[in-house]
């Protein structure tokens, strides 16, 4: 256990400022009604170019908890979720708002968010090595079958349309085809233009499609109902402590789906704040099941603590396969490869050390939380009083000088710009932006392990068959796929 | 399939990417032995690309608000002239009159919140970068 060494390399007054920063940003940014941790993690995403690896991955850490914490905060205040897995909080929170128990729904929120990081860490400590350990033996096909796997929960995150959700990810996996083969060289769609030879760089599209069209939906918004900025008329009152101690259950219950939810590629959190909440409330006893969605601190106990659990349950497949479980874990991705850390088997070889010292770094990052979650309440009902107008310029500044600090050069910023228009408008006629995301990083990955493994089988597409290990997770990349047409037919039959 | 809707141009638009796609791809050497050449995964691609967008135009449109908002465009285009001045004249120069500009046509009418956010924006963001990150900002013809 490397743990212990992991907290020494933590020991730099730097580094601790940093997490803290990326807390306190994060809590900004998740409390603000309209970004969301993934917005918040890919515009600072840049900031951390010029870091060291651990300090730069902390602060976006801290970012990724800190703001899944402070959706809560405008979900509880507000009935405004600051983030869409924040909406299970609101039920129960806004309740309690309106019985005069503000102060107390937050202390919950906070507390429960707190458990669910921790547990959800130690989750990630104890199993990524073991997974690691055993996906150590991969070759090409069985990468293959992973990066297929990893693909085929395009069409759980899809949304409404299955069809737009995979024409996004087909068309993720064209651009990402575009640059020199990774396999002969061999430049494909570069009309030979320099540029295109790397291909594109999945950041700034991510920045793109996360920050700048949310920017032009934000201003869209704006134009139609011209709210000023959101008034907190709650009054901050004292918190009822003697509740928590009867909390306990529920949120280690709940931080522990959260975290198995967040393991599962293409639950996130949003998931994991319903289910935590749905099994909070099956086994309430009757007279307390009533009170769900009237102001039970059950209810925000169990959906802080569910969706906080999957900060550290996305990080398992993501750290140990290389596979993003969702939007942010993506994002999270890019942050390590931008430090030159590639996620997959083989990370606790090459980078074992850093992994425990990051390990150590989240859970500082969520006693971090808790700590300025108490005290920094105030502060936080003091953000929501920033003008919309000036979060739309100042997201869409960021993201400019973001774009250009990734490889000082101006084409990124061009590639922001068209991105976020085009991922304006795939909004608006309902493509979800997601899936091209998880179609550039793991669209090269299926490619070239497929080629390498037909160049093992010496173009026998039996290798694929005869590996169980591979045969296995293609047959689970194919039920993926296919599990929410299936449960729509069923749902249809039924009606 | 009574009147064209969005999805049909989109399916279209889609329909003529996937062939382009396919055609140009024609032409990838593949000469790699055995297993497949580069021009395989864009190919199959876009074949799937192609039988999606057909599916597309036979589904049935979930219709909500999909008028243009003029304003909406205006932004884009606001924000697409920033992003080709920067280099130019620079990020801080730019970055001043891209705040004071986008905050008057977001509606923003009162001068002592809209100067001091053109000024404390540009500066703090390129003083962090520059000097708290040493990542270099485009600083152009006059900073």
């Amino acid at each position: 256990m490397n743990l212990w060494e992991g907290f020494l390399g933590l020991a730099d007054p730097m580094i601790l400022i940093l997490l803290v920063t990326g807390v306190l940003l994060g809590v900004i940014i998740g409390s603000l009604p309209g970004l969301t941790a993934t917005m918040g993690v890919a515009l600072f995403l840049p900031v951390t170019f010029g870091m060291e690896a651990i300090p730069g991955l902390l602060l976006l850490i801290g970012i990724y908890f800190g703001s899944i914490y402070g959706g809560s905060i405008a979900a509880i205040l507000l009935n405004t979720p600051g983030t869409p897995a924040a909406a299970a909080t609101a039920m129960d929170g806004y309740a309690m708002t309106k019985q005069g128990e503000a102060r107390t729904a937050l202390n919950i929120a906070v507390i429960a968010s707190g458990f669910g990081s921790i547990i959800s860490v130690l989750m990630l400590i104890f199993l990524s090595p073991q997974l690691a350990n055993i996906a150590l033996n991969f070759s090409a096909p069985e990468m293959f079958g992973l990066a297929l796997f990893g693909l085929s929960i395009i069409s759980s995150i899809a949304g409404a349309s299955l069809v737009k959700g995979l024409i996004a990810g087909v068309v993720g996996l064209l651009i990402a085809t575009i640059g020199m083969d990774p396999m002969t060289s061999y430049p494909r769609y570069t009309f030979d233009q320099p540029v295109l030879l790397e291909g594109f760089n999945f950041i700034p599209i991510m920045i793109g499609l996360f920050a700048v069209s949310e920017a032009f939906i934000m201003a869209e918004d704006y134009f139609k109902d011209k709210g000023g900025p959101m008034k907190v008329a709650a009054k901050l009152l004292k918190t009822n402590w003697r509740l928590m101690p009867k909390l306990f259950p529920t949120m280690t219950k709940s931080s522990f789906l959260g975290s198995i939810i967040g393991i599962i590629p293409g639950a996130g959190a949003d998931v994991a704040a319903f289910v935590s909440y749905n099994e909070a409330q099956r086994f309430a006893k009757k007279e307390d099941k009533a009170l769900f969605g009237k102001g039970n601190p059950k209810g925000i106990a169990a959906a802080e603590a569910g969706n906080q659990g999957v900060t550290g349950g996305a990080m398992v497949p993501l750290l140990t396969l290389g596979i993003p479980g969702d939007a942010v874990a993506a994002v999270m991705l890019g942050a390590f490869v931008v430090q030159g850390i590639q996620p997959g088997p083989q990370i606790f070889q090459t980078s074992g050390e850093l992994m425990y010292t990051l390990f150590a770094g989240m859970l500082v990052a969520a006693i971090v939380m808790v700590i300025i979650g108490l005290l920094g309440i105030r502060l936080f009902t003091k953000v929501l009083l920033v003008p919309k107008t000036l979060m739309i310029t100042i997201i869409l500044v960021l993201s400019t000088i973001g774009a250009f600090a990734i490889n000082n050069n101006m084409f990124d910023v061009y590639v922001i710009l068209g991105a976020g228009i085009i991922g304006y408008f795939m909004k608006k006629h309902g493509f979800p932006a997601s899936p091209i995301v998880l179609a550039l990083i793991l669209g090269p990955m299926a490619e070239s392990e497929f080629r390498r493994a037909l160049t093992m089988s010496e173009g026998s597409l039996m290798i694929f068959a005869t590996r169980p290990i591979a045969a296995t997770l293609i047959a689970l990349a194919i039920l993926s796929l296919f599990t929410p047409l299936l449960v729509k037919f069923f749902k249809d039959r039924k009606n | 399939m009574k009147r064209l809707h969005a999805n049909h141009i989109i399916s279209l638009l889609l329909m003529v990417f996937a062939a382009a796609a396919f055609i140009m791809a024609q032409s990838f050497n593949s000469s790699s032995g055995v297993a497949p050449g580069p021009a395989f995964f864009p190919q199959v691609l876009s074949g799937l690309l192609f039988v999606l967008a057909i599916i597309l135009a036979f589904q049935t449109p979930t219709d909500t608000d999909k008028k243009l908002n003029l304003n909406v465009v205006f932004i884009m285009i606001a924000f697409g002239v920033y992003v080709f001045l920067v280099e130019p004249i620079g990020f801080v120069v730019s970055t001043v009159i891209f705040t004071a500009g986008y905050l008057l046509i977001l509606g923003e009418r009162r001068w002592y919140f809209i100067v001091p956010a053109a000024i404390l924006l540009p500066l703090i963001v390129s003083y962090s970068f520059e000097h708290l990150l040493h990542v270099p900002i485009p600083h152009g013809l006059l900073y």
